[in-house]
């Protein structure tokens, strides 16, 4: 059958209808377009869904706090007036699963952006991490990224800022000892505040394409 | 007993992971005791745990496969640590995986870089 039968087909039906079975298909239709009408303009005002939790709160870094960079430079929280966003994780470089597993991920989601965020790795090992096992550490991922180690008791400010728990836990092995860590991704502004949160386990093409929203987001509160 | 997908990857000039899928065809469980190699100092195998967002790792001394099923060794679970390479990336290395029956079963890669 072609529409332009069924539309005949339609009329003949509503032609046959009494007075009250019309009223109804037209409060009914007249509903539905209300409905449609609500829900996209919902739709429209609505943000983007981020899967970062935005802390209603932003903690802030302490400016005074002084670290090692992996280059060998002193480094501390006015380094970041300029970067924009930093995505900062906490590992150490015997760690050879998930550390290097984030890091690849970062690495992939800076790759996929024009301008991406400065991406920070802070030791949790600052007693085998130093700025050189840093650097090589980092190399094998994007050169541009920074390594953060430094004297334990200003790491431990760090940690405590932005509720990392560090905790080092012996064990019967060649490698002494690990260290257990929270393994979140922290966002901390430009200001040095700790703005919002993605916690594991990570995707490079979703923290990329979050990264604009986020931006627009924490810049505009 | 199949040993594939094997990728040993250099992390540190003194530290490789290692990632594998281990198959067993038998009727039997079968529990690996140790990984040994020439070509680096000690192996051992661990376990990488998350737990509310904390990532622990953890030696195991022995790892099960199960009767007709497979283990995987793969990222953010269970994986080898190789310590002390004394091969450079590009070399091939020997590791011989020992089982607890006694079975020993031997392979050859090339060390990868990061």
């Amino acid at each position: 059958m072609e529409s332009g039968a069924w539309i005949e087909r339609g009329c003949e039906i509503i032609r046959s209808m009494n007075r009250t079975a019309k009223l109804v298909l037209m409060l009914g239709l007249a509903a539905l377009a209300l409905a449609a009408g609500w829900w996209f303009a919902q739709r429209q005002s609505q943000p983007a869904a981020l899967s970062a939790v935005v802390l209603g709160t932003p903690r802030q870094i302490p400016a005074e706090l002084t670290l090692t960079s992996h280059r060998g430079e002193a480094w501390n929280t006015s380094a970041l007036n300029d970067a924009g966003l930093s995505y900062v994780f906490f590992g150490f470089t015997h760690c050879p699963d998930v550390c290097p597993a984030t890091l690849a991920i970062l690495a992939e989601m800076a790759a996929l952006l024009d301008d991406p965020p400065q991406v920070i790795l802070v030791t949790v090992d600052p007693e085998r991490d130093d700025p050189d096992t840093l650097g090589a550490y980092l190399a094998y991922f994007d050169d541009r990224f920074l390594g953060l180690t430094g004297p334990a008791e200003v790491l431990d400010v760090v940690y405590k800022t932005l509720g990392v728990a560090v905790y080092r836990a012996p064990q019967q092995s060649q490698a002494d000892y690990t260290v257990d860590h929270s393994a979140g991704l922290f966002v901390v502004d430009g200001a040095g505040a700790y703005r919002a949160l993605y916690r594991p386990p990570f995707d490079a093409s979703v923290l990329a394409a979050e990264y604009p929203a986020l931006m627009r987001r924490l810049l505009e509160e | 007993m199949q040993i594939t997908d094997v990728s040993v990857i250099l992390r540190r000039p003194d530290l490789a992971v290692g990632y594998l899928t281990v198959a067993n065809p038998t009727g039997e469980p079968l529990e690996m005791m140790a990984v040994t190699s020439p070509d680096f100092e000690t192996i051992e195998m661990h376990e990488t745990l998350m737990e509310q967002d904390v990532m622990r790792m953890r030696p195991r001394s022995s790892v099960s496969i199960p009767s007709r099923g497979q283990t995987r060794f793969e990222r953010g679970g269970l994986h080898l640590m190789l310590f002390r390479p004394r091969v450079k990336p590009g070399d091939p290395y020997t590791l011989t995986f020992e089982f607890a029956t006694g079975l020993r079963v031997e392979i050859d890669a090339r060390l990868e870089e990061s």
